[in-house]
């Protein structure tokens, strides 16, 4: 059995070391580098499967690294092992194309069972964070979901404008904002409240009661 | 056009030439009309008695050359016109029966007569000249204390100026600072914690075949080294939040509108417009902190039941807007207390990076932050 080439990237050299010996029994280990920069630059030479990366890295930092690692070669999987447990830093590595997220400290005990996971096209998400990222997912906040139909005051005024047939040109002059702030506002309120066309919009802003006429 | 230019020169000097002319002539007109007076004075004392009262009349002649621009014609006047009192005294018809000291005190009395105009033009032409010379000296003081003004004015705008900059630089200093010892701590430290885990990992993974009881004891300091790294990592977060640098503001705003969320219990939303240009990371540090102060102070004093955050890129910049619907504050009443302190920080951190921050406020109506920072900046 071929053991999976591994290209390892970190700028913090004793964690280079550390790691050296734990992969060593579970893969070969094509190379190390310190940033994002060295990782793309080697991988045409070192043609590894699998790229494992720290996120805060000088340079060129590990997010940025990986998503032009997945658009150049989508066949590389890429695994980031980390300090962070923020699940906004767990959001970013799989928006940039991650197939496995790890904390420094838990990688003696799971790194095997990731790349298992990896090498047969699964995710992994070490346990310690998996908390945190299920409950922002279930509250819908962390950007995921739409943020409930809860609208902010500007909202409601962009709304209500709206709703009484003001131009997005007037609306932008009345509230003294350009109209692009205007549009992105609509567009923002369409996505919160799951509406499609300014008819829609309209008639939820009737049955809320937010226009001016009675 | 040269030659158009030398032409109206030309006419310039022609029509300055001509005012000049126009005046002397002015001049030797009057100059003549008083030489001509005089001789006809001169006749008259000579064919009246006494010479009283024509003699006097000199005296207008005196006047009438004070007018002109030589400085000294009336002393010269003056002095022709007793020359000529003195011939025509000697020429002029006597009057039968009046005594010669009568005449003569006559003649003397012209004399008067002539000489005292003079006397009054000079006594009048220093005073003008003394007065001119108080208008001037005045003049030149006020300019000095003009200058003066403006001077102190200016030095005033400069120490202003000087104080922002003051400001600004300690603020990023230690900003700076801040960022430094977060990354000590989250790169460093933490990272050595994460490696001496994973040898007591490996150790923990060979002692479980031989004592079930080391190994107890070495998951026990693991577990200590867990709480360890947590509250170093956390000790970092509250220094500068690497999440700023790393993933942008609008990751970090969200994730410090969750803390803020889940320590106050007000619930807080969230807008946040993609920014095309990416905002450098001083900015975004220094709208991150001016937003944190704000739910610091909400959190504090406002008894807020929601927070609206939005952040919208206007045509030049970034508007961030924090409003709450708690109790607001009387901006008045606390602008003049200790409590305007935060705001005045607020405000000068983001004047550091060119920005400015509106505060709106009225007792039971809530807040009201308005920041705006520039995305081009001028480099000072």
């Amino acid at each position: 059995m071929t053991l999976p080439r591994v290209l390892l990237a970190d700028d913090h050299t004793l964690v280079l070391e550390g790691f050296r010996r734990l992969l060593d029994e579970q893969c070969e280990l094509v190379g190390t580098v310190g940033d994002g920069r060295a990782l793309l630059e080697a991988i045409p030479q070192l043609k590894p499967d699998i790229v494992i990366l720290d996120i805060s890295m000088p340079v060129l930092n590990g997010i940025d690294a990986a998503r032009v690692v997945k658009i150049k070669y989508p066949h590389i999987k890429v695994v980031f092992i980390t300090m962070h447990a923020d699940p906004a830093y767990v959001r970013a590595a799989f928006e940039a194309g991650a197939s496995a997220y790890l904390l420094k400290r838990c990688v003696g005990e799971e790194l095997g069972q990731a790349m298992r996971a990896v090498l047969s096209g699964n995710f992994y998400v070490t346990p310690l964070v998996t908390k945190e990222v299920v409950e922002g997912m279930l509250r819908g906040i962390d950007g995921g979901a739409p943020a409930g139909p809860e609208l902010t005051t500007r909202q409601r005024e962009v709304l209500q404008l709206l709703a009484e047939g003001h131009t997005v040109k007037d609306i932008a002059c009345t509230l003294k904002i350009s109209p692009r702030t205007v549009e992105f506002h609509k567009g923002q309120i369409m996505e919160q409240l799951n509406l499609h066309t300014t008819v829609e919009l309209v008639k939820y802003a009737l049955a809320q009661g937010l226009t001016g006429q009675s | 056009m040269a030659r158009f230019n030398e032409r109206q020169e030309e006419a310039e000097n022609l029509a300055g030439e001509s005012t000049e002319a126009l005046a002397r002539r002015r001049q030797n007109l009057m100059v003549a009309m008083a030489g001509l007076l005089a001789c006809l004075f001169f006749v008259l004392d000579l064919l009246l008695p006494l010479g009283l009262a024509d003699a006097v009349l000199y005296s207008a002649v005196v006047f009438l050359s004070a007018a002109s621009r030589y400085r000294r014609l009336p002393v010269v006047t003056a002095t022709a016109c007793s020359l000529l009192t003195f011939i025509a005294a000697l020429f002029s018809p006597r009057v039968p029966g009046l005594p010669v000291w009568f005449e003569w005190s006559n003649h003397l009395l012209s004399l008067f007569g002539v000489w005292a105009p003079v006397a009054f033009v000079y006594q009048r032409r220093r005073t003008e000249w003394l007065l001119k010379e108080v208008n001037e000296q005045l003049e030149q003081r006020v300019e000095e204390r003009t200058a003066d003004l403006a001077a102190s004015r200016q030095a005033l705008v400069r120490n202003e100026e000087q104080l922002h900059t003051l400001t600004g630089r300690i603020l990023t200093a230690q900003e700076e600072e801040r960022r430094r010892i977060a990354q000590d701590l989250h790169d460093d430290v933490n990272q050595r914690l994460a490696l001496l885990m994973l040898e007591l990992q490996g150790v923990d993974r060979r002692l479980g075949l031989v004592s079930t009881e080391a190994q107890e004891e070495v998951r026990h300091v693991l577990k200590g080294l867990e709480e360890l790294s947590d509250d170093v990592r956390y000790m970092a977060y509250r220094f500068h939040p690497s999440i700023l640098d790393d993933l942008g503001l609008k990751a970090a705003l969200q994730r410090l509108l969750d803390d803020f969320s889940s320590r106050s219990g007000v619930k807080a939303l969230f807008v946040h417009q993609p920014l095309d240009h990416a905002l450098d990371k001083t900015a975004a540090t220094a709208l991150y902190r001016v937003i944190q102060e704000c739910l610091s102070n909400i959190a504090r004093h406002a008894k807020a039941a929601r927070v609206e955050v939005e952040v919208t890129v206007e045509e030049e910049g970034v508007v961030v807007m924090v409003r709450d619907d708690g109790m607001g504050f009387d901006q008045m009443a606390v602008s003049r207390t200790a409590g305007g302190l935060g705001l005045l920080n607020m405000r000068e951190r983001l004047l550091a990076v060119q920005g400015s921050c509106e505060v709106e406020s009225m007792p039971g109506r809530g807040t009201t932050v308005s920041m705006y920072v520039p995305l081009v900046r001028v480099t000072t």
